[in-house]
């Protein structure tokens, strides 16, 4: 590790380092990152933003906790509040292309697309590239027109060039497969959740997500088997649970309450 | 002091980064994330914040939902539950709440409009009773039904019988079943929208076509049964009306053809009179009268015809199915 030029200077006293007892990891900022991230891709978003604001409690400059904090809102359907959250971290960490990002995906949500797409651009022109930041201009262009068929392949451009980066795995294809199902494209997103849910491995969001998009989609029995298959990798998956028991109920009652109440 | 935000080794005590611009010192910055004091964060409250750095101000300042208590929402159905994310459900149970109280306006008069009406506060009362079934912890359906029966007689005479006062406060309907003496200028199924108790102000002049309503009076062997009925005004306060052999004179002139009372008069006894203050005279349609009634003579007459002005609606409009036709001499 490299010495700054300033760190000889008894100005301030050193930083003190966290005691752990062994084997017991410390409650650090890095902790609480690791299990936010860990909720996020379970898909417990709100439990994820708790933990995404006690890693910020450790540690302000964790910039990744704030853009989990604003994804986190955007997950939770508080648009608004997501805008004005990325805006203020925007003030404390000025043009990071990751925010702009975060920051773009909610404007995108709040159907101010001007905004959007010039966070989203400032987002690229940064130096280096992130899936994420592909993602959310992904959702902008997405967002731009629904049922424009040559905007939907611009989006898709996107979406390749996320999957194209480093490091992404199953969640990336998840949450632009979630993206797709929250802008209506549920045929487009099909393929994307069915190859999520086969990587995922452990994860039961992942085949939760899909069971819903072909409920969505009429295709009843993948989604039961989908449905069963959440509930195999963990069984306390309430959601999960009531999908499948709503599957079941075939009084005519039943399935308008179906059709009224389905999530998408 | 590296700079979190860009990685710049800036001096210590440095308030902002000398690359980037981006403070330095962040121990004191709120972490916590401002949350949808209901939840979602609404369509226009998001409209309003993006318009600009006032409207992001106003939208998270002085927004409705941070102003009225959260109960507020009950009084649209389907709110509670956009709020609570079944936004599908919300909006179905707001689109037949709406559709419902249309159906009322467009058949108001009928008695049809009575269950589109009622239909209306049971979309509601349900709309409640979801909002309400997790917050009483209870699962059993039997107490929900209840609950939900409760809530419907609670909103049926408490808010939207305020509700129908009102309206019928504004604007009356009637619908025309039997049209008597006035066949002819109205059909059997017409609907008449005439000014209700409240709008009751403007003026009465000779001619207008009225739904005049008859308070019940008794007097020596005769008694005037109460009930509404169509015409119109043939004099007002202070003038001399004189009905003999059936043609009505006002102050000593014949009504002219245009404002005569609707119906053959010829039936009824000669009578003269001076309307009193506060008063019209609406000559009641011979059909409408009764045997013993018309036995009376004119005293009868003159008790029937005079209605107080208080108890006269203009008519505003006559709805002949879907056609619409004004004040007009048939």
């Amino acid at each position: 590790m490299t010495e700054g030029r300033f760190q000889r200077l008894e100005l301030d006293p050193p930083r003190e380092s966290v005691e752990t007892r062994e084997g017991i990891p410390a409650r650090d900022h890095r902790f609480h990152l690791d299990r936010a991230r860990n909720n996020h891709r379970a898909g417990r978003f709100e439990q994820a933003l708790q933990d995404y604001t006690r890693c910020l409690e450790h540690e302000r400059t964790v910039i990744p906790a704030w853009v989990g904090q604003v994804r986190m809102l955007v997950e939770l359907g508080e648009h608004a509040e997501a805008r004005l959250w990325s805006d203020k971290a925007l003030e404390l960490f000025r043009d990071n292309p990751e925010l702009l990002a975060a920051k773009a995906q909610a404007c995108a949500r709040l159907g101010d697309l001007e905004t959007a797409f010039q966070c989203s651009d400032a987002a690229l022109h940064a130096p280096k590239t992130s899936a994420w930041r592909w993602i959310s201009r992904g959702e902008v262009v997405l967002a731009s027109s629904r049922a424009d068929e040559a905007t939907f392949r611009r989006a898709a451009v996107c979406f390749r060039k996320a999957l194209a980066e480093e490091g992404t795995d199953w969640f990336d294809r998840l949450t632009i497969g979630r993206i797709l199902v929250y802008h209506h494209r549920l045929s487009d997103a099909l393929p994307f959740l069915r190859k999520a849910a086969r990587d995922a491995g452990e994860s039961s969001f992942a085949w939760l997500e899909l069971g819903r998009c072909q409920e969505a989609l009429g295709m009843k029995a993948e989604a039961r088997t989908s449905y069963t298959e959440c509930l195999a990798l963990q069984g306390h998956r309430d959601e999960a649970r009531a999908a499948l028991e709503g599957l079941e109920r075939k009084g005519i009652l039943d399935r308008l309450r179906r059709m009224i109440g389905r999530k998408y | 002091m590296e700079c979190a935000n860009c990685g710049f080794e800036n001096m210590p005590g440095q308030p902002f980064c000398l690359r980037c611009h981006s403070p330095l010192d962040l121990s004191r910055v709120d972490v916590r994330p401002p949350r949808a004091r209901w939840g979602r964060s609404r369509g226009i409250r998001g409209k309003i914040a993006t318009t600009g750095w006032w409207g992001r101000r106003i939208a998270t300042r002085f927004s409705l939902p941070r102003l009225l208590p959260p109960t507020a929402s009950l009084l649209v159905p389907g709110q509670p539950q956009i709020q609570e994310g079944r936004t599908d459900l919300g909006r179905w149970l707001f689109r037949v709440w709406v559709a419902c109280l249309a159906l009322t306006l467009l058949l108001a008069g009928y008695p049809v409009a009575q269950w589109t009406f009622d239909t209306a506060v049971a979309v509601h009362a349900a709309s409640v009773s979801l909002w309400l079934g997790p917050r009483l912890g209870s699962r059993r359906p039997m107490r929900r039904v209840v609950a939900g029966l409760l809530l419907f007689a609670a909103l049926r005479f408490g808010p939207y019988r305020g509700i129908e006062y009102a309206s019928t406060g504004l604007v009356g309907v009637m619908h025309i079943t039997h049209t008597g003496a006035t066949a002819g200028f109205l059909r059997d199924g017409d609907r008449l929208l005439y000014r209700g108790r409240w709008l009751r102000d403007g003026p009465v002049a000779r001619g207008d076509l009225v739904v005049a309503r008859i308070r019940e009076r008794r007097g020596r062997g005769y008694r005037v049964l109460e009930g509404w009925h169509v015409n119109r005004v043939s004099g007002t306060a202070g003038d001399w009306v004189e009905l003999s052999d059936g043609e009505v004179r006002v102050n000593g002139e014949p009504l002219p053809e245009e404002i005569r009372p609707l119906g053959d008069l010829s039936a009824l006894p000669d009578v003269a009179f001076r309307v009193p203050d506060q008063s019209v005279v609406v000559f009641p349609a011979f059909s409408t009268l009764t045997e013993p009634e018309l036995r009376a003579g004119p005293t009868m007459v003159r008790e029937a015809a005079t209605v107080a002005r208080k108890d006269v609606g203009k008519v505003l409009l006559r709805i002949r199915g879907l056609t619409l036709a004004r004040n007009e001499a048939p």
